[in-house]
């Protein structure tokens, strides 16, 4: 960059006199800047058609879509849909074979409480590391579902991880998880890194699923 | 006291001290006044041994009949030899290529020199308490710096300004440092140990120390006047600098697929651009290193238009500091030839102005235009209808699912200011929908709901599914950096 003998603008020398510098804010001049000037381009411009022709619902657009059958039995089906985020971040939620679906059950309630000390809505953590998180494993259970007829369902971590939340509408509304596929998500699970290749090695895709 | 009376004295007392074993200038720190002339200290000499008792009218022999030791106050700092090593250091060379007008200089000070000039202040204030009553000594950095800021102004072919961004720092040791400044640890004010950390002979804490110690304390442990040294201090390495200079702009980001700084995942290609890298191609050469911060960012798919995002640059150590209004217009096109990101309003800024643009972040609103998708063409105008009616919203927004890998668990209380939908001509499925919101808001939460985890959300407003296509950011509200009026050509940094 060349020196510019005319017109420099150098560097302001430190001024203690508080007047002669009066700071940004007071001595803008507004009305006259090119600010009235600027064009706003079209937003419609700026995407294109395929776009829009190709555009997926949120639940869709980030998320690989994958599903748990190892827990299933002859006699009744538990399958799980995994829905994993380009941050690796799990959703899990029932399967659309799961027999609870399958049979138009209702649920009366869920029970959280797995185990003598564990109940997953008092999962507390701190910070980005999400320190003191409950700690899950394929076979962890997250949840027993409880129908109106009496019968009680385990749902599976199916991954390892982090448990990071409990879905708010389902602790509200146990039924939204068999009503809504698409947002009743039943936990969030922060997968474990080093393990995330084995997780999701172990899930079957959508075309495998489906044959 | 008449003047004679008083230039007597004063030739006493700088004989005294040249006596003693003091190099001139030292001597005349202690005698000297406002218009005594370090750089060249002859005439002043002269004047004062003018009255010597002394025979011999040549000055030089004063001083040869000094001892060949080292000034016992300044180790031979004030000395000529000394000076000149200092002006003829080749490093020095290198300053030549700042284009600052200014310099200011500086020297590091041997803790034992401190104790010396300390001990020699007892001396003559008990000797001559009268002339000393309200007479202050010249400080050895102050009077170094009067010796050769002329000859250094002369080297380095700028002038010398105390408030000058250049800063050139000479450093000094002595072999006998150590050994002679253990004193202090003994002079430990006792009451002060808790508050002197660390290093009790640090440049600082011995300083501090002297200015609070007991005289009659010092007296037990320092001779008084100091004894007679038998090295001089070394001149060692020169280090120069030029202070932070800080580049304030406003940009905008055109493209949909860019980041706003270089990526430094490893799972990403590194082919993407920056918006950073597009400002910096266009600004630097012979600047140093350079930082780039921001109030706020927007997503890698977000356009940011308007008058666009407040930042500013930090540049390093600048070799180059005049870029004129004329340059910096030029830098602007340059940037907007790129088509992707333009910059506005550049100009340089005081460090002080910058809290501005990070307080910012936190507390402005930012206006943002949405291109929304509808499940139900039908429902367009109905969904229209229900977001106009609404004049503000409340969100909670649970930490996004998107961001929930590197943030921890919350929920952010946002307010949404308001809200303005309408139609897009020969589009039955999409609206484009206006918003004034408060910083760090989930935009693309808010629109589709982040599977309840935002709430309320636009589709429970709407009673339906709608989604976001496209995101732009229309304004950020902070007036940082002062806008620039391209009208007015002599732009005044300093009055801005």
């Amino acid at each position: 960059m060349e020196v510019e003998k005319e017109e420099s603008e150098e560097i302001p020398s430190t001024s203690s006199n508080p007047e002669e510098d009066p700071g940004p804010s007071q001595a803008r001049v507004e009305t006259e800047s090119d600010d009235e000037d600027i064009e706003i381009p079209s937003i419609l411009d700026s995407i294109t058609q395929q776009q829009i022709d190709e555009f997926r619902p949120f639940h869709e657009r980030y998320f690989e879509k994958k599903y748990c059958t190892r827990f299933t039995t002859d006699t009744v089906n538990l399958d799980t849909c995994v829905r994993i985020h380009t941050n690796k971040i799990s959703l899990i939620y029932l399967s659309e074979k799961h027999s609870v679906i399958q049979n138009q059950q209702r649920l009366q309630s869920i029970d959280f409480q797995v185990s003598k000390k564990v109940n997953r809505l008092k999962n507390a953590m701190f910070g980005k590391g999400k320190r003191g998180a409950q700690l899950l494993q394929p076979d962890s259970i997250l949840c027993h579902m409880e129908t109106v007829d009496g019968a009680r369902y385990p749902v599976h971590a199916c991954v390892y991880g982090k448990l990071l939340e409990i879905n708010s509408r389902v602790i509200k509304e146990p039924n939204f998880l068999l009503d809504d596929l698409n947002e009743g998500f039943l936990a969030i699970i922060l997968p474990d890194l080093r393990r995330h290749e084995e997780n999701v090695k172990s899930l079957k895709s959508v075309e495998e699923y489906n044959t | 006291m008449t003047e004679t009376d008083s230039q007597d004295t004063k030739g006493i007392v700088f004989n005294f001290l040249i006596e003693l074993g003091c190099c001139k200038r030292c001597a005349l720190r202690f005698v000297g006044d406002s218009n005594t002339n370090y750089d060249n200290p002859t005439d002043d000499v002269k004047k004062l041994t003018r009255k010597d008792l002394g025979q011999n009218s040549n000055d030089e022999n004063v001083f040869k009949k000094s001892k060949p030791n080292p000034c016992i106050i300044c180790l031979d700092l004030l000395q000529d030899t000394t000076l000149q090593t200092m002006i003829l250091n080749p490093e020095l060379e290198k300053v030549l290529e700042y284009d600052s007008d200014t310099f200011v200089n500086y020297v590091s000070l041997p803790k034992a020199v401190l104790i010396r000039e300390h001990s020699m202040e007892i001396c003559v204030k008990e000797k001559f308490p009268q002339f000393f009553k309200d007479r202050n000594v010249i400080a050895l950095n102050r009077a170094w710096s009067l010796s050769i800021q002329n000859k250094l102004a002369q080297r380095l072919e700028k002038k010398y300004d105390k408030n000058s961004y250049l800063q050139i720092q000479f450093n000094t040791s002595y072999v006998l440092d150590k050994e002679e400044s253990l004193v202090m640890l003994l002079l430990e004010d006792k009451s002060r140990k808790h508050s002197i950390q660390h290093d009790p002979l640090s440049c600082k804490n011995v300083t501090s120390s002297l200015q609070t110690i007991n005289s009659e304390l010092f007296k037990q442990k320092v001779s008084i006047p100091p004894a007679t040294p038998t090295k001089a201090l070394d001149v060692e390495q020169v280090f120069y600098k030029h202070d932070h200079v800080f580049i304030a702009g406003r940009y905008c980001k055109y493209a949909r697929n860019m980041f706003q700084t270089p990526w430094s995942g490893d799972d990403i290609q590194v082919e993407i651009s920056s918006v950073q890298e597009k400002i910096f191609d266009h600004i630097e050469n012979s600047f140093s290193a350079m930082v780039f911060s921001s109030s706020g960012r927007e997503d890698f798919d977000v356009r940011t238009l308007g008058r666009g995002r407040p930042f500013f640059i930090k540049i390093c150590d600048p070799k180059r500091t005049k870029v004129s209004f004329e340059k910096f217009r030029q830098i602007e096109q340059a940037v907007k030839h790129t088509k992707v990101v333009e910059v506005r309003d550049l100009q340089f800024i005081d460090r002080r102005y910058l809290s501005n643009i990070k307080e910012g972040e936190q507390f402005k609103k930012k206006t943002y235009r949405a291109l929304c998708i509808v499940d139900k063409p039908e429902n367009l105008t109905a969904y229209i209808d229900k977001i106009n009616n609404i004049s503000a919203v409340t969100l909670q927004q649970k930490t996004p699912l998107r961001v929930y890998h590197r943030r921890s668990s919350d929920i952010r209380e946002r307010q949404i200011y308001s809200l303005k939908a309408k139609v897009i001509n020969g589009k039955k499925n999409l609206l484009e929908l206006d918003m004034i919101t408060q910083a760090g808001t989930y935009i693309k939460e808010f629109v589709h709901g982040d599977l309840g985890r935002t709430t309320p959300s636009l589709c429970e407003i709407v009673g339906g599914y709608i989604d976001i296509i496209a995101l732009d950011v229309l304004d950020i509200h902070l007036d940082f950096p002062p806008s620039i009026n391209h009208k007015v050509k002599n732009h005044q940094t300093v009055n801005y």
